[in-house]
């Protein structure tokens, strides 16, 4: 160690700043210098002279004067409103927050994924209600006093979530386009009631008749129940296509042959017949079928047109049986005539 | 000479340092007490106020020498406090903190009185024959004796003087290491420097005050 070092070492050694291994330098050094001794011995003077100066205690009274200028002083000092407070808790929250990073993210994470969630479920619930009225708004309620249908439900039921005082109001499901009612909940002790049911949406598709989506709807229309009109249409395009030979053996024969066979309407059952024509000869099945017309139909216009569509496969044992029978039995003089004369020109059976 | 290393050593040891004194819980019991006090708990405030108003007191009285300064910086600091403790975010001791408006306020006094004092003009040199204060002085502070209490007396004023005769600065670390005891590292901490500038202002002061103390008789 210079004695340069030494010097600069010296204070701190007095006042116990000076890491040990330069403690160690420091005290080899002045066992050897006998000006950086004087120095030291200067300094550790220095430090007992102004020990002997020391510090003075406040005074108690000192100390409780200020203690009291002090509370007034705090006293003075505005708290701020409500706002103020509550812009220092949040600075302060901040603050802490900062000093947390981790849970300062794992909080933004969670807000995020809260807020996210709750604004779903809000969203979903007012999607639901909005639904909810719309559909009550689309239903077509009536007063009681109109005429009630079979399968209307009481409007009571879905008072809930119907506005208005409507417990005197009747639904009519025929018109209310709902297929079914599928479930009812309804909480113990409480009025609130929860009705699933399914809808039924209108929607429309054009395209050509050999489309095979479009034969899937057309037969569905065959066995509609409700409207006579889309039946009769249906009906009579899948028979015109089959007229035309464009007929499949499967799904579009039997609509036709059912309809044939079961259709109220006889307009209905002579298109099918119609339809069938080309097949009568070939398929055993649609033979049956415009032979049972022939028996037992109750329109004898359709009688009539079964017989004279036969007529070209008379030969056949089972239609001239059929004839046979028809020409004996048929109630109607005409048919019995129209018979006789197809079985005379026929030549009889090998 | 080894001696009086180890006589340093250990009286620095035992030398009175408030941080040494806080134990675990009285650290946790501080902590909870900032917090509420950031919360806006007036109570709490006043419990922190009074675990450290005397030392600020004491500090204050020493460095300006007037009660009424010192009751102003006591007060001053405190209200200072108060009001910017929401910024307070425990990256120190609230020691350290509260110490480091003290010493700004000291400072910025000092400062003032020095800056007064040259425009006032003329030092009285009150030099006569010289004598080596410091080889003589004795560590025996119970003076039954007259003579020796004047001696002190008179000592204690040129001390006084030569503390008045350092710059602020030197006269803040001189007083934070020898009087309040504490480490470099921390005045560093409380005067926004490093230890390393806190050690060379620190043997800047004991040179001076040697200097101005050798004259003395």
């Amino acid at each position: 160690m210079t004695c340069e070092q030494a010097q600069e070492s010296i204070a701190l050694a007095v006042y116990g700043e000076l890491p040990d291994e330069d403690r160690h330098l420091l005290a080899q050094h002045l066992v050897v210098c006998e000006s950086c001794r004087a120095e030291y011995e200067a300094v550790e003077g220095l430090r007992k002279a102004m020990s002997l100066s020391p510090q003075e205690e406040p005074s108690a009274n000192l100390l409780a004067q200020a203690r009291l200028r002090l509370e007034e002083a705090l006293d003075a000092v505005p708290q701020g409103g409500l706002l103020v407070r509550l812009g220092r808790r949040f600075r302060l929250g901040l603050v802490r927050l900062s000093s947390a990073p981790v849970m300062a993210s794992a909080l933004l994470v969670f807000g995020l994924a809260a807020g996210g969630y709750g604004g779903f479920r809000l969203g979903a619930h007012k999607l639901h209600v909005q639904q909810s009225e719309m559909i009550l708004k689309a239903l077509p309620i009536r007063p009681a006093s109109v005429a009630i249908s079979n399968g209307s439900v009481e409007a009571a039921n879905v008072k809930p979530v119907a506005d208005g005082p409507n417990d005197s109001l009747m639904i009519d499901t025929a018109a209310a386009q709902i297929a079914n009612v599928s479930q009812i909940l309804n909480a113990p002790n409480s009025n609130r009631v929860e009705i699933r049911f399914n809808r039924l949406v209108p929607e429309s598709i054009s395209g050509s008749i050999n489309d095979p989506y479009i034969r899937r709807l057309l037969l569905l229309g065959v066995v509609a129940p409700q409207n006579p009109m889309v039946k009769d249409i249906s009906v009579d395009l899948i028979a015109r296509e089959c007229a035309t030979g464009r007929c499949n053996e499967g799904p579009d024969r039997r609509a036709l042959m059912d309809a044939l066979r079961y259709d109220n309407d006889p307009g209905v059952r002579l298109n099918a017949l119609a339809g069938l024509q080309p097949y009568i000869a070939s398929d055993v099945h649609v033979r049956n079928a415009v032979l049972d017309a022939m028996l037992h139909d109750a329109d004898p216009i359709v009688r009539v047109q079964a017989i004279e569509l036969v007529a070209p496969i008379e030969a056949d044992s089972s239609v001239r049986q059929v004839l046979h029978t028809v020409a004996a039995q048929d109630e109607n003089p005409q048919i019995r005539d129209v018979s006789e004369q197809l079985l005379e020109q026929e030549p009889p059976v090998q | 000479m080894s001696d009086a290393l180890s006589i340093v050593s250990r009286e620095a040891v035992l030398s009175p340092s408030p941080r040494k004194s806080v134990r675990a819980g009285e650290i946790t019991s501080e902590t909870e007490l900032i917090r509420e006090a950031q919360a806006g708990s007036r109570a709490a405030f006043d419990a922190l106020v009074r675990q450290h108003d005397q030392a600020v007191l004491r500090l204050a009285l020493h460095l300006t020498g007037s009660e009424q300064d010192a009751q102003d910086i006591h007060q001053e600091a405190f209200l200072k406090a108060y009001k910017s403790l929401a910024n307070f975010r425990f990256e120190c001791s609230f020691y350290t903190w509260i110490y480091r408006i003290v010493t700004n306020l000291c400072l910025d006094l000092m400062r003032r009185r020095k800056a007064r004092r040259e425009e006032q003009a003329v030092m009285i040199d009150a030099a006569g024959g010289e004598m080596d204060l410091l080889v003589n002085v004795s560590d025996d502070r119970a003076g039954a004796n007259p003579d020796r209490e004047l001696e002190r007396k008179q000592l204690g004023r040129h001390i006084m003087d030569a503390l008045e005769k350092l710059t602020p600065r030197e006269r803040m670390v001189f007083e934070l290491k020898h009087f309040q005891g504490l480490r470099l590292r921390t005045i560093g901490e409380m005067l926004n420097t490093t230890e390393e500038t806190a050690k060379n202002t620190l043997f800047r002061a004991t040179k001076k005050l040697r200097a101005n103390l050798a004259g003395v008789r």
